[in-house]
């Protein structure tokens, strides 16, 4: 998420594209699809914690809001019933799979030669990639009512509400399953072995924020 | 200790711990907050344990690479979901067709019918037409020796396997399969296998996965950090099959349908595996072995070489 809390795009402009979309310009969708797909790939990744499956499910998201879009009631905001699709669907793929775990295995062809990564240092890429798999592979550990939230409100940095509307949960029932899901995550991860070296490095950088 | 250090104090600052890193504090609290967890030291340490987890979790989520080619594989998806919708358009016109054609012949058959017979008269003076069957009332189809023959079919999976044109191969290399499968059980056993198969070319290492319904499915190929053997559940060997009779390693592994096996390229094949769990056909391409990080999961295209050996039913 990197922290903020902003909304892709103004609603009204989804459903404008929708409208066209649903009014037989098929191209419509490639922008849809582009606007959104990180987003639900994130969503998908950080809870099913599998590069290749991710992608696999992803996509069919992908497939259904196509075959789905004449249903979508238009009052909604297609963010959230996208959501809803892709959290439903990586939720299901996340239970059926339950009795194998996955290493999440992040070097699969294709994903870690982004131009943005190409620029990067490679050890501070490799280092990152490390950190971002032990993430992982504690959100795995957690319960997964907890990861939904959690990969909401961070992986796609979701607000609270809209967390509530995406789940079709209360407000107040999403803020006690953060909470909690957070205080999970951080016994966890305090119990990691890697997270000593991470939080070494980290208060170290935050020192030097403080004091610039 | 200060009143001020009692738990419940402290678990109330726990929920301004999370706020304080959702920058939801104003910057009197954030002092009070300090200024508290300076002297307390489980708040420090509630405090910087949570600030870990919270930078954690926004790293990464901030650096999660989305692969290149989704927009691809979901064009992809979405022509292959046309295409069936359109089979399963012209499926239904068909069978509304053929339903439509068996009732007319039901109502046919049933009609009323002029029947020859032999009255009988019952004890209490009724009497009981016994229709004779007439040759159009007759059932059709199977015959006793016929039924007696499917039924071993019907009952044993392997029988039926065979019926069905699966993939099998009655003479499996037992010992070796023993040892792929006891030594790919976790990421570490898998290099105590290469370190087995040493003597072999490189690149013929050997992972073993069970598939869901318990056929034992062998992919040869290089696999990294392959952490479960079991990586293949919507993999149903019940729907792979073999067009054309396939020499892999010397044996012949079966014949019909799905399997396509371009001429130009000796040995190389694709299996055509339905995913039955989520709807869709995907293909397993197959070579001569190479490093196939992407046959964790089988039903991926990927250069990966698959072998059904034995059908591990009791």
């Amino acid at each position: 998420m990197s922290g903020e809390r902003e909304r892709v795009a103004a609603p009204d402009d989804d459903l404008l594209i929708v409208q066209r979309f649903l009014r037989g310009d098929v191209a419509a969708f490639d922008i849809l699809f582009a606007r959104y797909q990180d987003y639900v790939y994130h969503i998908v990744f950080g809870i099913i914690g599998n590069a290749e499956e991710a992608r696999d499910i992803s996509q069919e998201v992908f497939v259904t809001v196509y075959r789905s879009l004449p249903k979508f009631r238009q009052s909604a905001r297609f963010a959230t019933w996208l959501y809803r699709i892709a959290v439903n669907r990586a939720v299901d793929a996340a239970r059926g799979s339950r009795r194998w775990r996955f290493l999440p295995i992040m070097d699969v062809a294709g994903i870690g030669d982004r131009p943005a990564d190409r620029d990067e240092e490679p050890d501070l890429v490799f280092e990152r990639t490390e950190e971002r798999e032990s993430v992982q592979r504690i959100l795995m550990d957690c319960p997964i009512n907890h990861r939904e939230v959690l990969v909401l409100f961070y992986y796609r940095g979701l607000s609270v509400e809209e967390i509530a509307e995406t789940l079709s949960c209360s407000i107040s029932a999403i803020k006690v399953r953060l909470h909690r899901a957070r205080k999970v995550f951080r016994d966890l991860y305090e119990a990691s072995p890697e997270r000593k070296h991470a939080s070494e490095r980290d208060r170290a950088q935050r020192a030097v924020n403080d004091a610039s | 200790m200060p009143a001020e250090y009692s738990s419940a104090c402290c678990d109330r600052r726990e929920l301004q711990i999370q706020n304080y890193l959702d920058a939801c504090l104003s910057a009197v609290e954030i002092a009070d907050l300090k200024a508290h967890a300076s002297a307390c030291p489980a708040c420090s340490h509630a405090l910087n344990s949570a600030g870990d987890a919270h930078l954690a979790l926004c790293n990464a989520a901030a650096s999660l690479p989305v692969p290149g080619d989704l927009y691809s594989g979901f064009a992809a998806k979405l022509q292959q979901d046309k295409k069936q919708s359109l089979g399963l358009y012209s499926f239904g016109r068909a069978s509304l067709g053929l339903a439509a054609a068996a009732c007319l012949a039901m109502l046919w058959f049933h009609r009323p019918v002029t029947t020859t017979g032999t009255i009988l008269q019952t004890s209490d003076g009724h009497n009981k037409q016994v229709a004779a069957i007439g040759p159009q009332m007759m059932p059709s189809g199977v015959s006793t020796e016929e039924s007696q023959s499917l039924a071993p079919h019907t009952n044993s999976k392997s029988k039926r396997s065979v019926a069905a044109g699966e993939a099998y191969t009655p003479t499996p290399t037992i010992r070796q399969v023993q040892l792929q499968v006891s030594a790919s059980r976790s990421e570490r056993q898998v290099h105590n296998a290469k370190q087995v198969l040493a003597g072999q070319p490189a690149g013929l290492a050997r992972i073993t996965s069970l598939s869901s319904n318990r056929k034992l499915m062998v992919s040869a190929g290089v696999v990294n950090r392959y952490q479960n053997p079991e990586v293949s559940p919507s993999l149903s060997a019940a729907t792979v099959a073999l067009s054309h009779p396939l020499v892999a390693n010397g044996k012949t592994m079966g014949k019909d349908t799905t399997i396509t096996m371009p001429p130009a390229a000796s040995g190389e094949f694709a299996l055509v595996v339905q995913d039955d769990v989520r709807g869709f056909t995907s293909e397993v391409r197959g070579c001569v072995v190479a490093d196939s990080r992407e046959d964790r999961r089988l039903n991926s295209s990927a250069d990966v070489h698959v072998e059904v050996l034995r059908d591990s039913d009791p």
